[in-house]
Order: C-alpha cells, then sequence, then structure tokens
C-alpha cells in the first residue's frame, strides 16, 4: 500500500473555485463598478476600494471554504476523507488565490480601459490622477504591475492570517477575531509602544530605524484598513491616496508577501495538526484561547501602562489624568470578561479567566519598568552648561530633508565649538528640561512658540568630555540665526571631494525601457513655470549638472540644496535615486546648467509673447483688480549673493507676495515704465550666463496658463531693473530663497 | 483487514474508549451496539481516520490508518451527522466525492440514483432526513470502498429503503466482498442482517460474536411438572437463567437444545415448550450472565415501539 504524495488536487481546486462561485462573481461585478464608477465619476477616493479585494473578499472566501473546519460533519468529512490534509488545503488555497487573482486582473483592466475611454473629459486634476491610476502618465506601465503585485501580496499575506487563524479555531467568531489578532495586534501594540515612548520623551529623537519597524504601509493589511477607513470618510487627500498607493511599493509587496507566505506555513503545519474534534470549539489548541484573549485585553492595557509611565515622570499631574489611566485598565479587564462571555456564552468562565488578569499585569509590568526607569534617566541626566565640548546640529535648522545622505550626515559631522554656539545650548537645555520635568504640557507649549518664530526645536547632539547626548532644543529665532551662520560658514569651506558622488543615472534603463523610475530622474520641479519636460531633456540637463559639478567640485553646501544655497538658486532638479530623493540647486555658480535648464525652458514655451505682457502692463489700469501674477527672476553672476526674485501677485490689490509685511497696494508708474522700456528695447540672442539673463514668468493672466521666458540682459540692463526693484514699492521682492 | 488493537481514546479528561481491540475481515458485515454515548461514534471515527487514538493502533492490511491517505482510500465513513456542501445538489457531490476519492465510480452512483429514485439535480438541504441518509450511502458506496463504516445510517429510513439499502449493502459484500461495519443503539435494526455483532458498554467492548452462534446457542424452554420440583432439577443444564411460577418453570439454556429436550423429557413434564430467543433477549441474558445489565434507553425503546406499530400497519 503506497502513500500518496500528491500535494496538490486538480478535482479539489476546481471544487474549491466552484465553491467560490457566487463570491467571486459578487467580487467581480463590484469591482468592475467600482473600476467604472471611479473612472467615469473622477471619484479618485475610490482607488482605495480596489484593496477590499484582500480586505474583505479574500477573508469571506476563506471562511466559506474552509469553513468545514467550524462544523463536526464538514471537518469529519475532510479529515476521513483520502486525502492528504496538505492537498486539501493548498488545493483550497490555490482556488482563492485563482479567485482573487482574476478579480484584481480584471479590476485593473476594466480601470485601464475606462480611464482610456473617460480620462478625456475630465479637468486635468482628475485626468492626471486617473492616468497615474491607468498607468498611463509619463508612459510607466510599471504602475500597473505595481498595483497588481500590491493586490496579490496582500491577497497572500490575509489567506495566510486567515489560514492561520483557521486552523487555530474552531468558531467563525473566534476565527475573525484571531485572524485581526494576528493582522493587527502585533502592529498596534509596537505601534502603541514606539509612538508612546517617543511621545513620553519628546525631547528625544526618535531611534534609527525605528520608523521602518513600525511603518505601517509595510503590512498591506493593517495600512489598507486604515486607508479604506479614511477613504470611506472621504477627507483624504484624493489625489495623494491614489499616488501613495504606488510609492515605495516594493518594501511592502516583499515584506507583506514573505509575512503572508510564512503564515501560510505556519497555517499549514497547524492545519495538518489539527484535530477533527476541534470543530465548534472556540480553540483547536490548547492556550490558544487564553493567548488570543490576553492579546486584545493587552492592547487596552498598555495604552494605559504607558500613560501611567509618562504620568508618573512629570512632578506636576494634570488633572483627570489619572482616571483617564484608570479607564484603559477597566476597559482591558473588561475586554477580557466579554471576550470570554461571547466565546464560551458561560458567566461562569468569564469570571474563571479573570484568574489570569495577574499574567496580564505582569505583561504589563514588564512593558512598564523600562518605560519609566529609562523615561527618568533621560530627564534625569542633562549636562552642565560648562562641560558642553560641542554641538552639532542633527535637523531642522538646516532643513536637509532632500539632501545626499552623504552630504546630510558630513553636515551633521560638523562639530560646532564656538562658544556662542555651546553656550546658547548650555542655557537653554537645562532649563527646558526642567521645565519637561515638572510640565510636559508646558514645555510643549514653550516650544511650539519657538516653531512660530525660528526653525523650532532643532535636534542638536551635545558632547562633553564623558558623553554624547541628542535633545531637542528650542531656540530662538536669533540663537537659530547664530547656529545657522557658523554652520554655513563651516560647510562652504568644506571640500565634498570624492566622498560624494551624485546619484548614477542608468543610461541602458532609458534606452531600453524609455525611463525606469526606479533608478535616476523621476521628475523636474520648476517652482516658477511647470515645466513639462521629457524624460530625455531632463536625462540631458542632470548630464550637465553632473558634467559641472565634476568640473567645479563645489562645496560640500551645494549639496545641501535648499539647506544651504541661499542664495542664487534659479530652480531644483529633483532627482530619484534607488536611495531616494533628492533635490540639486541650479544656481548662478552653475552657469552651463542654468544655460541649459533656460534654453530648454524657452524650446518649450516658444509661444511666450514679450510684446503681448508689454502691451498687457501697459494698458492695464492699476486700479483695475484683476487675477494676474507675474515674476522676474533676476541671477546675478557677479554677485551671486545679491539675486532677486520679484512678483507681483493681483494687479490692483499689491500684497501677498513673500513680504507678508507689506502692505502697500499702488503700483508706481514710473518703475513700471522703466520695466516696459526694457522688456520693449529687448532683443533676443543666445543665452549668456555668464553675461546675464532674467527671467519672466506669467501666471493667471486672463486665463492664459503659467508661461515663462528666459531673456539675454546687458550687465548694465541688469542692474537698472534690480535698481527699481530695489527702490520701487510696487514689486514685492526678496533673494533667490526657498 | 482493519484491526484496532487496545484503542483508547479520550476526550479532555472523558474516556470515551478504553482499551479496544477489534477486527474486521472482508466480505462481512458487522454490527457494532450500544446505549448512547458507549463510543460508537468514536470507535467508528477512529477506524475511519477521523479522530486520532491516545492510546493503541488502527491498521488496515499493517498500515495505521490516522493520516494515510492509501490506507483511508480503502473505506468510507458514513456519520450520524451527514455533510453536504451548502446548496449542493446530487450530482454536485458526487464531483466533490470524485474529487475526494479516488476510486469513485460514477456509472455506479448514477445507477445507485436510479435505483433510489433520488433527484440528482435539487439541493440535497431540500431532501427529507431519509432521502439524505440514501444520499450519503449512494455515495459512499459508489466510491467502491473495502470498508464501509455507517453509523446509526438506518436512522431514518423507512422500512422499505431500508431493505432496499441491506440489499444494496449485501450485494457488495457478495460481489466485492465489501466488509461493512455498522453501529447502531437497537439490536432489532442489525437482526438478520449482521454476520458478526459487538457491544461497546462504557468504553469498552465487552461482547463480539458470531451472530449465528449467538442466536443458535441460547434458547427458551418452559416446563411443568406435576410433582413438586426445585431448580436442583436442572442442575445438568447449563442454565443462565431459570424463573419459577407454580409448577411451572422458565429457563434460558446454552447448549445444544436437541440434547436438553431430551433430558427434560425423561423428567416426565406436565408441559415442555421451547420458545426462540430474540437477538434483544439473547444479547440481555449474555450480558446478564457476564455481570453487565443491558437496558436499551428508553428513546430506543421508543423506537423499537414505533417500528413494530409500522410494521403492524404495514
Amino acid at each position: 500500500m503506497k502513500t500518496k504524495t500528491k500535494l496538490w488536487n486538480r478535482g479539489l481546486f476546481a471544487d474549491g473555485f466552484k465553491q467560490l462561485k457566487w463570491i467571486g462573481i459578487a467580487g467581480l461585478i463590484i469591482a468592475v463598478a467600482f473600476a467604472l464608477i471611479m473612472q467615469i465619476t473622477g471619484l479618485e477616493v475610490l482607488v482605495n476600494l480596489g484593496n477590499l479585494i484582500y480586505i474583505l473578499m479574500v477573508p469571506v472566501m476563506m471562511i466559506t471554504l474552509f469553513g468545514f473546519l467550524n462544523k463536526r460533519r464538514g471537518s469529519d468529512f475532510y479529515h476521513g476523507c483520502p486525502q492528504k490534509r496538505i492537498t486539501v488545503y493548498l488545493s483550497y488555497l490555490s482556488a482563492v488565490f485563482a479567485w482573487a487573482c482574476l478579480v484584481i486582473v480584471v479590476y485593473q483592466a476594466v480601470s485601464l480601459a475606462s480611464a482610456a475611454l473617460f480620462a478625456s473629459g475630465l479637468n486635468s486634476e482628475q485626468g492626471m490622477a486617473i492616468t497615474v491610476l491607468a498607468g498611463r502618465a509619463s508612459g510607466n506601465s510599471d504602475l500597473i504591475w505595481q498595483s497588481i503585485l500590491l493586490r496579490l501580496a496582500g491577497t497572500v499575506l490575509v489567506m495566510g492570517g486567515m489560514a492561520l487563524a483557521m486552523s487555530m479555531t474552531g468558531r467563525t467568531f473566534t476565527n475573525v477575531i484571531a485572524f485581526l489578532v494576528i493582522m493587527l495586534v502585533p502592529r498596534v501594540i509596537l505601534s502603541i509602544l514606539v509612538s508612546s515612548y517617543y511621545d513620553m520623551l519628546s525631547v528625544i529623537p526618535v531611534g534609527k530605524g525605528i520608523y521602518s519597524l513600525i511603518n505601517p504601509a509595510y503590512q498591506l493589511y493593517f495600512s489598507s484598513l486604515g486607508g479604506s477607513v479614511f477613504t470611506f470618510s472621504l477627507v483624504v487627500d484624493l489625489y495623494m491616496s491614489g499616488a501613495e498607493l504606488y510609492t515605495g511599493f516594493a518594501v511592502p509587496v516583499v515584506y507583506s508577501s514573505i509575512l503572508g507566505i510564512l503564515y501560510l506555513a505556519a497555517g499549514g503545519v497547524l492545519f495538518c495538526r489539527r484535530k477533527s474534534e476541534a470543530a465548534e470549539q472556540a480553540v483547536a489548541y490548547k492556550g490558544f484561547h487564553s493567548t488570543l484573549r490576553m492579546a486584545v485585553a493587552l492592547v487596552c492595557t498598555l495604552v494605559g501602562t504607558v500613560k501611567l509611565a509618562d504620568y508618573l515622570l512629570h512632578t506636576e499631574k494634570p488633572e483627570g489624568q489619572l482616571a483617564g489611566i484608570l479607564f484603559w485598565f477597566v476597559l482591558g479587564v473588561a475586554v477580557c470578561f466579554v471576550y470570554e462571555l461571547i466565546c464560551t456564552k458561560q458567566l461562569k468562565s468569564a469570571v474563571k479567566c479573570l484568574v489570569q488578569l495577574p499574567i496580564l499585569a505582569a505583561l504589563n509590568i514588564v512593558v512598564f519598568l523600562p518605560f519609566f526607569l529609562s523615561g527618568k534617566a533621560v530627564i534625569d541626566h542633562v549636562p552642565a552648561a560648562d562641560k558642553i565640548q560641542s554641538v552639532s546640529v542633527q535637523g531642522m535648522v538646516t532643513d536637509m530633508e532632500n539632501a545626499l545622505p552623504e552630504a546630510a550626515q558630513a553636515i551633521r559631522e560638523i562639530e560646532l565649538d564656538d562658544k556662542e554656539v555651546t553656550s546658547v545650548i548650555g542655557k537653554e537645555l537645562p532649563q527646558q528640561m526642567a521645565l519637561f520635568k515638572r510640565n510636559k504640557q508646558q514645555y510643549e507649549e514653550m516650544i511650539g512658540g519657538f516653531y512660530e518664530t525660528a526653525y523650532g526645536s532643532p535636534l542638536i547632539k551635545i558632547k562633553t568630555d564623558t558623553e554624547t547626548q541628542t535633545r531637542y532644543v528650542g531656540l530662538t529665532q536669533e540663537e537659530c540665526s547664530t547656529v545657522r551662520e557658523l554652520l554655513v560658514k563651516k560647510a562652504d569651506t568644506i571640500s565634498a571631494g570624492d566622498s560624494i558622488k551624485m546619484p548614477e543615472y542608468k543610461k541602458e534603463n532609458q534606452e531600453k525601457y524609455g525611463i525606469d523610475y526606479g533608478h535616476g530622474i523621476t521628475s523636474f520641479h520648476c517652482g516658477a513655470c511647470g515645466y513639462d519636460f521629457s524624460e530625455v531633456e531632463l536625462a540631458k540637463l542632470y548630464e550637465t549638472l553632473c558634467q559641472e559639478v565634476e568640473e567645479k567640485e563645489p562645496p560640500l553646501s551645494f549639496y545641501l540644496g535648499s539647506a544651504f544655497n541661499t542664495y542664487g538658486v534659479v530652480d531644483f532638479l529633483e532627482i530619484s535615486s534607488d536611495d531616494g530623493t533628492f533635490d540639486f540647486p541650479i544656481t548662478v555658480s552653475m552657469p552651463k546648467t542654468l544655460k541649459k535648464l533656460a534654453d530648454m525652458g524657452n524650446e518649450r514655451r516658444k509661444d511666450f509673447d514679450l510684446d503681448w505682457f508689454v502691451n498687457y502692463i501697459q494698458t492695464k489700469s492699476p486700479a483695475e483688480s484683476a487675477s494676474l501674477s507675474y515674476i522676474l527672476y533676476l541671477p546675478d553672476q557677479k554677485n551671486p549673493k545679491d539675486c532677486l526674485k520679484a512678483g507681483q501677485y493681483d494687479w490692483g490689490e499689491g500684497d501677498l507676495y513673500y513680504d507678508s509685511g507689506y502692505s502697500g497696494n499702488t503700483l508706481d508708474n514710473g518703475d513700471l515704465q522703466e520695466l516696459e522700456r526694457l522688456l520693449s528695447s529687448h532683443k533676443e540672442t543666445e543665452l549668456d550666463p555668464e553675461q546675464s539673463m532674467f527671467f519672466l514668468v506669467t501666471k493667471n493672466i486672463d486665463g492664459q496658463p503659467t508661461r515663462g521666458h528666459w531673456y539675454n540682459l546687458t550687465y548694465e540692463e541688469l542692474k537698472s531693473l534690480k535698481q527699481i526693484i530695489n527702490c520701487g514699492s510696487n514689486f514685492h521682492r526678496n533673494s533667490f530663497q526657498y | 483487514m482493519i484491526t484496532a488493537a487496545g484503542v483508547t481514546k479520550c476526550f479532555g479528561k472523558v474516556k470515551a474508549l478504553d482499551q479496544v481491540s477489534f477486527s474486521m475481515e472482508k466480505g462481512k458485515i458487522y454490527g457494532l451496539v450500544g446505549a448512547n454515548g458507549a463510543g460508537k461514534s468514536t470507535l467508528l471515527r477512529i477506524l475511519a481516520g477521523v479522530y486520532r487514538q491516545n492510546e493503541g493502533t488502527v491498521e488496515i492490511d499493517g498500515v495505521p490508518v490516522y493520516e494515510h491517505a492509501a490506507a483511508k482510500d480503502q473505506l468510507v465513513f458514513v456519520p450520524d451527522e451527514l455533510f453536504f456542501l451548502h446548496g449542493a445538489s446530487l450530482k454536485r457531490m458526487a464531483k466533490l466525492y470524485a474529487a475526494l476519492y479516488p476510486s469513485f465510480d460514477n456509472g455506479y452512483f448514477q445507477s445507485l440514483a436510479e435505483t433510489f429514485q433520488l433527484n440528482m439535480k435539487v439541493s440535497v438541504q431540500s431532501f427529507s432526513k431519509g432521502m439524505k441518509r440514501q444520499a450519503a450511502i449512494i455515495l459512499a458506496l459508489a466510491c467502491r470502498p473495502g470498508y464501509l463504516l455507517l453509523d446509526e445510517t438506518f436512522d431514518g429510513l423507512d422500512p422499505i429503503m431500508r431493505n432496499l439499502v441491506k440489499s444494496v449493502v449485501c450485494r457488495e459484500v457478495e460481489e466485492h466482498k465489501m466488509a461493512v461495519l455498522l453501529s447502531s443503539h437497537s439490536l432489532r435494526e442489525l437482526e438478520g442482517f449482521c454476520d458478526q455483532l459487538a457491544m461497546l458498554y462504557k468504553g469498552g467492548l465487552i461482547f463480539e460474536s458470531d451472530i449465528t452462534d449467538l442466536q443458535t446457542s441460547l434458547f427458551k424452554i418452559q416446563v411443568a411438572f406435576d410433582y413438586n420440583y426445585d431448580q436442583k432439577l436442572f442442575d445438568q443444564l447449563a442454565l443462565l437463567k431459570c424463573t419459577k411460577q407454580g409448577k411451572v418453570s422458565s429457563l434460558i439454556v446454552r447448549g445444544e437444545k436437541e440434547e436438553t429436550v431430551a433430558y427434560l423429557k425423561e423428567l416426565h413434564p406436565a408441559i415442555l415448550e421451547v420458545l426462540p430467543l430474540s437477538l434483544e433477549e439473547v444479547f440481555t441474558y449474555e450480558l446478564d450472565a457476564l455481570g453487565y445489565v443491558f437496558d436499551p434507553e428508553p428513546a430506543e425503546k421508543e423506537a423499537v415501539q414505533n417500528e413494530n406499530q409500522n410494521e403492524t400497519v404495514e
């Protein structure tokens, strides 16, 4: 008598597929309806509803197909049949997966087809979102695959969680509870602990990698459930909800797939070991019932525990906070009791389960002690002012978010040992920590006050002769300026040299696929004119930038983009690489790149009519109210620190541009005439940034789209124009600054 | 051959089966009786590989049944609580059986469905209780099992259908040497159908015998004498029970009927009458002799009464 080794049974698969027929067909109809409604109505909010395939449909299918585990007669039937358990498990799982795949692919196909049919009739924003959804934006079909892969990964994850839950429990109610516990509780507990810890100790930075650890996007069920809830609430930014779906998809896909496969494997083991008599029992394995109950209760009590630690750390206790903490503990016990009551339907069992409360208490104590003790250590241990040897700025004051990581790190490593800086930190930190210890609420109000006037509370690494601490320190605007100036001064003197490399742009990808979103330039941001450059143009611009960087070997500050290049920046080239998205400034100190940008812009805006603009400002009455804005960029090669950007918004109303204190609302006709004279006498010649040029952008003039054009000026003309701007009262002005 | 040796099964602290040993040969019909809660269904489930025993072994031709698909391929279990897919027709169920049981014979299934006149296209859920039983039996038989385990299968079948099922099963036993194990709490159901009988009592197998031997081994005699006598008069007989009312005695005797009658005739009885024993009576006396009390449950008694009434009407 041979033992059969077949792992998959086609007949069982077909049977499973048939059993799911009505759910599958309903899923298909709903998916198609969602896809069509989304495209026809332009309600991009519905994009997340596609995730309902794995949020809702897959669990229902799993419960339907594996529901025999919850009924004695079904369980006996399948346990008694001449099939290996693993064969039943895999054959039925594949049936669920097949339906999910079918619905996902059909949903995607209908979305794509209907986008092609209906997108033209929508406004630009809707059209953009829809083309992104349909994967047609920038001709990138990867988006479709990304979307399909995300949903397939979500399906695998949910199938795994459900299979594990159903193998461990024996009733539909406990199936669902166990599934939710498996899917959500680890993430919820992790999020509660991490966020509570850093909320409790708002004076310290969140540890590196913590956000990666708790990033809800990685676990697709967790993130999608949240996403769908927000979607239903109709308050989420519609376009962003669609776009977010496609950003950084690889990690969630891989993470969720691996997690799902692990769950499936664990579910398979338990499914094969499960006893038939476990059907109709709350749980199939001894001890799991109390584990489930404890997990649900723990979510509640942990909130109370971390709040209690926070409460005990500060000397002044807010009124009513203790009652709030107590509420969470009572809720935890109530959850424990009610859970047992629902599962067993016996009051006696529900009361009896409370005997396990000491275990729950012990688990909470295990969390409480490190929370409280580490918090106390942070609060009580503040370096004295005279012990501070140097400080280094880790963030905020330099705004290094979009800088190359190596450059940002190099800046973070700059140690400022100047007395003016160490004394500022030495004065502020002890005061602020004392306030934090006394009253957290007052401390946070104080920090909030700093945000209104300066950069808030930059993260500062403080070095003494014995230790290094990193703390948020609230700085006044004046203190911030002091720190910043010293930092810029140092960064300007440090050559980036060979240690910092521009992200490599993979040409072969461009040639082979058109463009690869994962490697190289993804978009070009032109704050002034909204150019829609092609990928090839952007690649060429980036090549020019790289060549110029190589020739000039700029200092460290160049790589910090918006953080340090506070002058002479015309625009930014935003580059996405494998390591992230970075901004590179295009400045007057990079004339070749600037010329390339200007030439590309002018090529794109050939239809810009300078005469029309001159005529417009000549005939427009200053007192006439109209929606108009124009901006002049005046990069000055000879005085890079004196580049100007000037603009006029709301003709006749005359305010709102950069300087919030500006209140003038009349135009100086003399100034305007001078501007008209300069513009009228201008002749088109080849652009030469080494000499001088200016950039004119017009927006919203008589409903015209935003347009811009670069012009050559003589240096004398530039000076004259700058003088008008500097002297005239009708322009809002600022040095180039982002 | 199915052999169960020293099988023990516990549910928590309750011992449902205790050291049960049992064997089933092909070509025979076995009856398993016992009151409710005696462990009949548990034993069947263990034999079918649904439950795993805590102790002992259950094998088919030397191969453990539990989790051995090849061993299970030879048997089909029809439980007391039948399983049908929600809303499935008999035809749909046949497809499920065909997917699960490699030896499923669709042609035979069709012919059985015709014999039992069951509608293959309507939902099995709409069938009556008896029809559901028939459906389960023909699905099981269509699997062409070497061993068929039936748990309270005749429950809900009318006498005509019961006879039809019995005849179909008997034909399978004769033609294909199928072995059948049929559990019931009613001895009357098994009478005239089984070759072997076994009894479970509080989780233990207390009795196993060939049914023909059983029915011929005991007989009842009513005897009266004109003279005074006492029980010592029957000392030469293998008496299981003796009751005396006046001059009339009722004897339950084990042994050869002719020899016993000849012996009694020599004692010049005024009345001598040999009466047949029902299987139930044989069982009762045998168990009584073993020190057990076989008392069919009230439900069973009621069922028997109903059955008698039905038979009278028919």
